[in-house]
């Protein structure tokens, strides 16, 4: 009986979850797609081909695959350096470190941009300073194009490798790398055999994301691009230009890019498995380390830190100047608490603010009922089913948000049965769908990460111990990956506070988010007041952080 | 145990907020599906949603002027450039009342897609014929020049530019700086641009013409106050944007910047207001739409935020300056309006940057 009923469970989930994976991911953008090879009725290919036949589109498609490429690397890099770093090297202050090395995550991309412009651009703040020190006659450098971008996406998304390669991290056996370092293994050969296996799922799993959200990137080259044409911003110009079958290509181009890329690097893990050891023993802080590595590597690592703080004082500093001194002053002095004092005089301020609380939670939560269940059942048993859900829900990391946004629009402003016989677009639900497709890949890897770290063996002993199959679930698995599936679940929801790009495309009057307040303020000339809501949205999230960290004091995200 | 209670806690509120989501988003369409879809009945709503391109302290300003004067609530959201393409996309199923703000070409393209229902307010005769459509699909109610300015601190009055011919010389090299074409007014700009030049030198010419100001423009810039802030700063001397927005930074962030009279013309836009079809508060938006275009709100407008009014009534009581008028330049927006999407394509492909892009390989 209890079987019957709980295969007939299973296979309820089932049910709703590819009614959702297939309504929302796979149909719109198919329906995209079709668009792209559609002209009046008729099939055909000529839009494409006119598309990657001029050499001016070739150089966009060129452009992109860089900034993914780029992004990979220069992520890759800052990213596993500064988790080994906190979890080898750091010893004080190592909890506010970790917070404060998520931050980037939290502030929303037009506001870093605009900082990184106030420091680095053309009369930024930092040039100037080089200019003057130096006596240059020209600027050093030019904050725009390629290297520009890079830089952007290179202080705002290395949280993705280093939040997985520190979770990875966790799971290292320590004892064996005791046991290698007393037979006289060196660093360099521990680091690769030992240290490398352990933390490649994380690597590859960010690198396939990092890759997704470079090629996808819209804020940066949009703000910054000088020049620098890629695909994001293209197809949204596509659209506006009434193009949706030009738009469509692009979507197709960039959609095959990066497909090709996850699916080349998940042949490779696959081709590179591992096996973790039963009972791994946790790094212990001895107090002992060669002095010259660990001061080269603290010096890297407050460098590192002064980069990424750097804006965020830049925002937290600007929102307490006038918007006359931004705009014209190189280094703003003309102090004022009026960005404040208009914020919290208008009615407009507090709604936007629940609106966004209320729908990253909503994302959260409706992505953690989708995901946990499968990455669970992935780990438990390799079911044709399970498999297919999983590469549903992964479809999302090779779309840029925008693209999302524009499937949703296509195949939600109409009726849908998807949506139960409604039009959605308009409404409030859509953005907070919106924000959980995005979710998705982002949960699914972290429960993955937590979940191939986590040892089959114990609950193999549960079971052996006479645990039924739920207690065993209950007791034993989920405390164990329970860490893991937090540190996505708090990632996806200080992102999703301040998200922009998705909100721009679906936002309507009932559920305007706070991104959308501080950009229109951008836009009507109050760079002082969106800064200053830029500041309000960073507080918040850290007192998201700041709550769930006390929730579970043991929890070590 | 504590871990386990966390991970407890997070599920189950994570289920119930996911219902709850549901209800919410069912009983909001159920909403939706209850309302009469586009029968008038002589009833009225209590709100009305409005899509615009306008400033929100300009929309607040007369979201409180209406509501004050007949109780009915505005809900408004500030869309810009991507206004017309969300009322396209909302046309099965309009969310939206009114739609307030974008140029004449933009509406006159919506009206031909069916997207507007006809208002008979009571001004209407009093515009001028073009500032409406001649079936009362939409009405202008709003001129909005867009100008040639520079910062004065860097360039005097004979430096300056005088007109649009004159951006392609080799002294304003790198000295130019716009808003991308994801800016209304600049789309708008460069199709009465493309109208101009073809009509009195051919669209070759056009086109060079635009290739030679892209080779003179430094930096596209996706948000207007970004690009303020490079005149303000000294990285360029000259642009051109909407005039009121040019009035904004000169006053309100005390800006060094000149305004040039061109001589072949500013370009004149008429920022227009229209019912939409099917929309869920058809009485309200018909209100609405007489209220906001109405001499009353215009010249409202005109002295808080430097719109110019499209009816003489309200130009009498505007301020000074808009008395004089700026010379504009003469073109054909019913041409604009069937060419724009071609045209607009054409030059985001393979003109904005084209050189610096095949250049850097």
């Amino acid at each position: 009986m209890r079987r019957t009923a709980c295969r007939a469970g299973w296979l309820l989930f089932y049910a709703i979850l590819f009614f959702l994976l297939i309504g929302y991911i796979v149909y719109p953008m198919l329906n995209t797609l079709r668009q792209a090879f559609l002209s009046e009725g008729q099939f055909t290919t000529a839009v494409f081909t006119d598309y990657i036949t001029n050499p001016n589109n070739l150089q966009v498609i060129e452009n992109t695959l860089w900034v993914g490429l780029g992004a990979v690397v220069c992520c890759g890099v800052l990213g596993t350096a500064l988790a080994l770093y906190m979890t080898f090297c750091a010893r004080r202050f190592r909890k506010a470190l970790h917070v404060l090395l998520l931050s980037p995550m939290m502030i929303p991309g037009v506001i870093i941009v605009i900082a990184f412009v106030q420091l680095y651009g053309e009369s930024g703040i930092l040039t100037k300073a080089v200019e003057a020190l130096f006596r240059l006659e020209e600027t050093p450098w030019q904050f725009s194009g390629l290297p520009g971008i890079l830089f952007v996406i290179t202080y705002t998304q290395y949280v993705y490798f280093y939040l997985n390669v520190s979770v990875g991290l966790k799971y290292l056996d320590y004892s064996a790398v005791e046991a290698a370092r007393s037979l006289g293994a060196g660093r360099v050969r521990i680091f690769v055999d030992m240290i490398l296996p352990t933390i490649l799922p994380a690597l590859i799993t960010s690198a396939i994301m990092t890759f997704a959200s470079g090629i996808g990137a819209y804020t940066a080259p949009n703000l910054i691009g000088g020049g620098y044409k890629v695909l994001s911003t293209q197809i949204v110009r596509s659209k506006a230009n009434y193009r949706m079958d030009i738009a469509s290509a692009q979507v197709l181009i960039l959609f095959v890019m990066s497909v090709s890329v996850m699916l080349l690097l998940q042949y490779y893990k696959r081709r590179h498995p591992y096996v973790r050891s039963v009972r791994p023993t946790s790094w212990q802080d001895t107090g002992k380390r060669s002095n010259l590595l660990s001061a080269v590597c603290g010096v890297l690592a407050a460098i590192q830190l002064l980069l990424v703080l750097l804006p965020i004082a830049a925002v937290i500093y600007l929102s307490f100047n006038t918007t006359h001194s931004i705009m014209m002053s190189v280094f703003p002095t003309e102090f004022t608490l009026e960005n404040y004092r208009q914020i919290l005089a208008s009615d407009r301020v507090f709604e936007p603010l629940v609106n966004s609380l209320t729908m990253s939670l909503i994302a959260v939560a409706a992505g953690l009922v989708l995901t946990v269940p499968v990455s669970y059942l992935a780990y438990r048993r390799s079911g044709r089913a399970v498999s297919a859900a999983k590469y549903l829900m992964m479809i999302p990391w090779c779309m840029p948000v925008s693209v999302i946004g524009i499937n949703l629009i296509n195949a939600f402003n109409v009726r849908s049965v998807f949506a139960l016989g409604q039009a959605l677009i308009g409404g409030y639900a859509i953005l907070p769908i919106g924000y959980t497709i995005t979710a998705l890949p982002l949960l699914l890897s972290s429960n993955d990460v937590a979940m191939e770290s986590f040892n089959p063996v114990l609950e193999e002993a549960s079971k052996s111990l006479g645990a039924s199959r739920w207690y065993g679930i209950w007791r034993v698995v989920l405390p164990n990956i329970a860490p893991g599936v937090a540190s996505g679940a708090i990632l996806v929801f200080i992102r999703t506070i301040g998200e922009y790009t998705m909100s721009a495309l679906l936002y309507g009057v009932y559920n305007r988010p706070i991104s959308i307040s501080m950009v229109t303020n951008m836009q009507e000339f109050r760079v002082g007041i969106s800064m200053a809501y830029g500041v309000i949205v960073i507080a918040v999230s850290y007192l998201a952080l700041a709550l769930v960290l006390k929730l579970d004091k043991r929890q070590q995200i | 145990m504590k871990k386990k209670n966390l991970l407890a806690l997070l599920l189950a509120g994570s289920m119930t907020l996911a219902l709850a989501a549901c209800g919410g988003g069912n009983e909001a369409s159920q909403e939706s599906a209850a309302q009469p879809s586009s029968e008038p009945t002589a009833e009225m709503e209590d709100t009305v949603v409005v899509y615009s391109t306008h400033g929100e302290d300009m929309l607040d300003e007369i979201a409180a002027a209406f509501e004050e004067k007949t109780g009915i609530k505005v809900e408004s959201i500030n869309l810009k450039g991507e206004l017309a393409d969300r009322v396209r996309s909302e046309k099965e199923n309009p969310q939206a009342d009114v739609m307030f703000g974008g140029d004449s070409a933009t509406y006159a393209l919506l009206k031909e897609e069916g997207l507007f229902e006809a208002t008979n307010p009571e001004w209407a005769g009093d515009l001028d014929a073009m500032y409406k459509d001649s079936e009362g699909y939409w009405y202008g109610t709003i001129k909005t020049p867009v100008m040639l300015f520079y910062n004065s601190d860097l360039l005097s009055a004979e430096e300056a530019p005088k007109d649009w011919a004159d951006l392609t010389k080799p002294e304003y090299q790198g000295q130019i700086v716009v808003r991308d074409s994801l800016s209304s007014s600049m789309r708008s700009t460069v199709c009465c641009l493309i109208d101009y030049y073809t009509r009195e030198q051919g669209e070759e010419a056009a086109w060079d013409y635009l290739s030679a100001l892209d080779a003179n423009i430094k930096n596209y810039y996706n948000s207007g106050s970004m690009m303020y802030a490079a005149v303000g700063k000294g990285e360029a001397a000259i642009s051109w944007a909407v005039l009121s927005d040019i009035i904004t930074n000169q006053v309100d962030n005390g800006m060094p910047l000149e305004i040039v009279d061109a001589t072949s013309g500013s370009v004149v836009l008429t920022d227009c207001i229209a019912a939409i079809k099917d929309a869920p508060h058809p009485n309200a938006a018909a209100a609405f739409v007489e209220f906001a275009g109405s001499a009353e709100v215009q010249a409202m407008i005109a002295n808080d935020f430097n719109r110019v009014p499209t009816l003489d009534a309200a130009l009498a009581d505007s301020p000074e300056w808009m008395q004089t008028e700026y010379k504009a330049m003469d073109v054909d927006w019913n041409n604009i309006s069937a060419n724009q999407s071609a045209w607009l394509e054409q030059w985001e492909t393979n003109v904005i940057d084209a050189d610096k892009n095949l250049a850097s390989e």
